[in-house]
């Protein structure tokens, strides 16, 4: 079975025959163009629960009234017994801001059906949207449609499913009038539902889930009057910013429980700020926009706070009611202190820690329950009811561990890849070297697990605690096997490309060396092992930038006549290191032999083919970029082109980064508008490839593909920006970011929000950059980066404003950057970093000494200055 | 453990008397079927008594000892659904043959039957099954059930591919779960260049070509294809998840 079909089908078995035997519940209408009193007019609307006809009553007055007529397949005697119970409260509801209901039965055919006043307007959204009201407006009409609810709230009736499509805005003399409609219907579909097959339920109550609060998607009987608050605060955010506060994030077709996680782990962006995204990524200059009566509204702090408050997950913490959240308002308008207040940081790193808590419970189950002895237990507790040998279950229990630990971990690793919050782990995580040294009596699972929580700490960019956990890995391996057995080397290979990526190089080569004369010691020299270490010898030397030194070593190996017999990914990995080595060298010529070397290698093996070729190609270009004959590349990125487009039929992922490759020396070479449409038909071509998220979850190699579609853009911005054209520049730019937001990965979405900064910033939009800046602060704040990149946001602010001859803003900025960086253990320790910010304050700080010259000095500029010292 | 669900539709037995007593074609399609539909929902079952290795001996041993007609010899006096009958007969193939060690050899005389085990096997039993604290029957007819859905859902796929719609599959498949149809729908219409009502009609033929290609599956281990009983199935294959 195809991994495919299985994500389809896994965890959404319910989803999937629900949509198959909803279809049973469809029956068309009634013939009859009566129902009870009421002549049927025209379809208005059709949706889950049934449909709404515009009809007419003739007695006891003539009137239009709107009906509502459910599906067949819900026991109407309960619908209408329920609905009953709540008629008497639904009839004494009489309110300028509430569509009555006036009466309720069923048909001849046994559905039941809903009467209420007929309110010809447009849902509240649209109309704000069409209007485009004012903020003012927008809390006008808002407070009414409090009042509204406040009303039926005394009259003890919940809503449940208050959204744009129920509250309608009609003009009655003249004067903007919400309504709300369909009270107590939900409720009393609701709980017809209850004793009603699976199917009903299922299908009918699943409205959009935009609007629902967090009790009601987590599917809670206990909803009270908070529930509406919540949506009331949907409704309100959208009605301002055009858009609710999940819905960027509901693109990918996600399911009801998937929203429900989102919905559970994410805070919504606050209004305000989500205006200026929409600015920024739809390049909706405020008043520049000629379609615009009214430019796109400011939202002021204090509304962000009071919307934020009534979208509290906890019920607990939102407005007590209707009225409270009006008054509020009240307050703003008047300008007077608000109920609503920013959240304290205490408050949102408890947030934090359940928006990861999928970390948590991966770490708490590795690291808890299992090293403290109660995971152990249920493997032994299986193995009691064995009456086999105690030594074999022993073994085979241990490696059951280690298959679950290990996935388990790889799973975390990929996540924390994909860039999710990583520091939630790094806690768990935190004294687990202690824990597995515990773990004395199961080494084979002790060695697995110091391998695989360094590659987690490694994935994670923590460097630091992973090197001692590799370290570990070595030695249990060398106590289990032997120091001088096959696994020991290998073992020690794997610690010493982990030490060449990050780690001290320094030590690697005389660490090499060692390792070299033991395996020689050991009658092994020519082994598999014995290669691999020339292999990481030559690519150590050219890491530490000693060319010649590599060139050497690389020479001899490549000469060594038992390279030919070693197997082949190894050989392909050998010399196309020496080729790497030659090349910075500037041994060009050899170098580009060598890969051609490569290339034939590649083409010998069905594997290497896919596998390898594509990294081949990447090589044989870099050799022509660093020669700088970029004549030459375009060259041969054109003839690789030509051959992998026959060979794929032009559809291979690959060919979007040759034509990237191709564009960016083409660009070298001066010709800007090639080099336009060569990126333009890279993305062209991955957009073509990997269309959609959808596709995505059926093929996730095309992954990439996604990403490089941003990449793309982020070039065809910088070929346009060289050929002068800004504004296409700018407009690459803001898709870029886009796309990046679509996606969800966080890593891309601040760089590509980092990208549109940098590059409003060049064609001189500094106010554009400055806000882009300030909000990829906020959208960044929550994942938990490497230090260096923490601040970038505030850092480009405060270059900006001292751009701007803002000094003192700059200062402020400065001052705050400041004090964060040396809160970071990490970032105290790279005082060239430290050097740099340093700088950027002592500029600031000259600036506005040059403003107002009786200024006192900070009191970090003694600290500052002697950074700069020392930096230079 | 025996059925408790009497009330459940008569299912055909046929299968069983093809194994039994059919041609040696005959037969071999049988234990196919019948491995395809339960292979893993026995293990599951298995491996929530035994380690991993042993779980699978003792599904092999199961299936074999089918195809030797020694499971069966109850079979006609416990009528009920094929699949409550097979899961009791393999809790009590468990108990009795097993605890005599009375085991098959690995890799022996079992090796031919090598074929049927599920890739992944484990893999999917830790995701499914290793935490869960629902009981047996519940475990063992959930797998089944997914077995059923995966099944149609793959031979369905095999056919757009056929028809060379492979592409509109993939763009498909993935809202088959969609119980709200504004959702992701208006984006996935357009990168498949068809207008949102041309999509949900395209989709809405899936889901329907869908729910035939599972009636097809049902009625392999049903009695006949009455569409009352195949219903009743369907609805069931639902139950077995809430």
């Amino acid at each position: 079975m195809s991994e495919n079909i299985y994500n389809i089908v896994f965890g959404h078995e319910q989803q999937l025959l629900s949509q198959l035997l909803i279809e049973d519940e469809f029956v068309d209408r009634d013939e009859s163009e009566w129902i009870g009193p009421y002549r049927l007019i025209r379809l208005l609307g059709e949706g889950g629960f049934g449909q709404v006809w515009l009809a007419e009553q003739n007695e006891p007055v003539r009137r239009e009234v709107a009906l509502k007529l459910l599906k067949r397949g819900m026991d109407s005697a309960q619908v209408l017994a329920r609905f009953s119970l709540e008629r008497q409260a639904l009839a004494s509801m009489a309110h300028s801001n509430i569509a009555a209901l006036l009466d309720a039965g069923s048909t001849a055919n046994g559905r039941p059906y809903f009467v209420m006043d007929y309110v010809h307007g447009l849902p509240v959204t649209t109309w704000c949207h069409e209007r485009q009201s004012s903020v003012q407006e927008i809390v006008g009409l808002f407070q009414q449609i409090c009042a509204g609810l406040q009303h039926a709230h005394q009259k003890g009736i919940i809503h449940r499913d208050l959204k744009p499509s129920n509250v309608l805005v009609m003009e009655m003399n003249g004067v903007a009038t919400p309504k709300i409609i369909d009270f107590g219907i939900a409720k009393a579909m609701d709980d017809g539902f209850l004793d009603q097959p699976w199917v009903t339920r299922l299908g009918h109550v699943m409205g959009t889930p935009l609007y629902m609060s967090p009790e009601q998607l987590a599917g809670g009987l206990d909803v009270d009057t908070r529930s509406d608050i919540y949506s009331l605060g949907v409704l309100f955010y959208e009605m301002l910013t055009g858009t609710a506060p999940h819905e960027g994030k509901t693109r990918a077709g996600v399911t009801h429980e998937e929203f429900r996680r989102i919905v559970e782990e994410t805070r919504p962006l606050r209004p305000s700020l989500k205006l200026t995204e929409i600015k920024q990524q739809r390049g909706i200059v405020s008043v520049a926009d000629p379609e615009r009566r009214n430019p796109l509204p400011e939202i002021p702090a204090d509304l962000d706070w009071i919307i934020l408050k009534a979208l509290e997950r906890d019920r607990d913490r939102r407005y007590d009611s209707a009225a409270l959240l009006a008054a509020d308002l009240q307050c703003f308008l008047n300008a007077e202190p608000i109920l609503a207040r920013p959240p304290s940081a205490r408050y949102l790193a408890g947030l934090w820690i359940r928006r990861n808590r999928v970390f948590f419970a991966a770490a708490l189950i590795c690291f808890v329950a299992l090293l403290s002895g109660t995971g152990l237990a249920l493997w032994q507790a299986q193995e009691a009811r064995k009456a086999q040998a105690r030594a074999e279950t022993e073994a085979q229990r241990s490696s059951q561990a280690v298959d679950f630990l290990t996935s388990m971990l790889d799973r975390v690793a990929e996540q924390v890849a994909n860039g999710r919050n990583a520091e939630a782990l790094k806690l768990a995580l935190d004294g687990s070297e202690e824990k597995i040294r515990q773990l004395q009596s199961d080494p084979l699972l002790q060695r697995d697990l110091f391998d695989r929580v360094g590659i987690v700490y490694k994935t994670m960019g923590e460097r630091e605690l992973a090197m001692p956990m590799l370290k570990a890995y070595i030695e249990t391996t060398a106590a289990l096997h032997g120091p001088d057995s096959e696994e020991a080397w290998n073992a020690e290979l794997k610690y010493l490309s982990h030490e060449m990526q990050h780690g001290a190089r320094l030590l690697v080569p005389e660490m090499l060396e060692a390792l070299m004369k033991r395996i020689e010691a050991a009658g092994k020299s020519g082994s598999f092992q014995w290669f691999d270490v020339q292999r990481y010898r030559v690519m150590i030397w050219d890491k530490l930038r000693k060319p010649a030194k590599a060139s050497q070593v690389a020479h001899e190996v490549i000469q060594d006549p038992r390279l030919e017999s070693v197997e082949i990914v190894l050989r392909l990995l050998i010399k196309s290191a020496c080729a790497r080595a030659f090349e910075s060298h500037h041994e060009h010529d050899l170098a580009d032999k060598v890969l051609i070397d490569c290339h034939q290698l590649c083409l010998s093996d069905p594997v290497l083919i896919t596998e390898r070729l594509p990294w081949v190609y990447d090589l044989r270009l870099n050799v022509q970029k660093s020669r700088g004959d970029h004549r030459r590349g375009a060259e041969l990125a054109r003839e690789l082109i030509l051959d992998l487009k026959i060979r794929s039929d032009g559809k291979a992922p690959f060919l979007v980064k040759l034509l990237l490759r191709l564009a960016e020396f083409e660009s070298a070479l001066k010709h800007p508008a090639e080099a336009i449409a060569l990126a333009r038909e890279a993305l062209k071509l991955a957009e073509y490839l990997a269309p959609s998220p959808e596709a995505l979850k059926l093929n996730s190699k095309l992954a990439a593909l996604r990403l490089e579609q941003i990449f793309a853009r982020f070039s065809i911005a910088d070929y346009e920006y060289k050929a002068g054209h800004h504004e296409e520049a700018v407009n690459m730019s803001r898709e870029a970011y886009r796309m990046a937001d679509e996606q969800g990965n966080k890593s891309y979405l601040a760089e590509a929000m980092l990208y549109l900064a940098q590059m409003l910033e060049k064609t001189g939009d500094l106010e554009g950059a400055y806000q882009t800046y300030e909000l990829r602060g906020q959208r960044s704040a929550t994942s938990g980066a490497n230090y260096q990149r923490w601040h970038e946001d505030l850092n480009g602010r405060c270059a900006i404003r001292l751009k701007q001859g803002r000094a003192k803003e700059a200062m402020v900025l400065a001052q705050e950057l400041w004090s964060k960086e040396i809160q970071s253990p990490e970032a105290r320790k790279d005082t060239d970093h430290l050097g740099d910010i340093a700088a950027l304050a002592l500029r600031c700080h000259a600036a506005l000494k040059k403003q107002e010259p009786l200024l006192s000095a900070p009191v970090e500029l003694a600290e500052w200055e002697k950074l700069r010292k020392g930096k230079r | 453990m025996q059925s408790t669900q009497s009330n459940f539709p008569l299912t055909s037995w046929t299968l069983l008397e093809n194994l039994r007593e059919g041609s040696p074609e005959q037969s071999k399609w049988a234990l196919e079927t019948l491995c395809q539909a339960y292979w893993f929902p026995l293990y599951v079952v298995a491996r929530k008594r035994f380690l991993k290795e042993d779980a699978e001996d003792a599904v092999q041993g199961f299936f074999f000892s089918l195809l030797k007609r020694e499971a069966l010899h109850q079979a006609d006096s416990s009528r009920g659904k094929l699949r409550s009958f097979l899961l009791a007969s393999f809790e009590n193939f468990c108990n009795q043959q097993w605890e005599r060690q009375n085991t098959l050899k690995r890799g022996g005389q079992v090796a031919h039957l090598q074929l049927f085990t599920v890739h992944g096997a484990e893999t999917r039993y830790i995701q499914h099954a290793e935490a869960s604290t629902e009981d047996i029957e519940t475990l063992y007819n959930r797998e089944w059930a997914r077995t059923v859905l995966e099944a149609s859902l793959e031979s369905l796929r095999q056919e757009y591919d056929r028809r060379g719609h492979a592409s509109r599959f993939r763009l498909l498949a993935v809202h088959l779960t969609e119980t709200d149809p504004e959702l992701g729908m208006q984006a996935a219409s357009l990168s498949a260049g068809m207008t949102l009502e041309a999509y949900r009609t395209a989709l809405h033929r899936l889901r329907k070509e869908y729910r035939t290609k599972i009636e097809q599956e049902l009625a392999k281990t049903l009695d006949g294809a009455e569409p009352a009983l195949i219903r009743e199935e369907l609805h069931e294959l639902f139950r077995v998840f809430s």
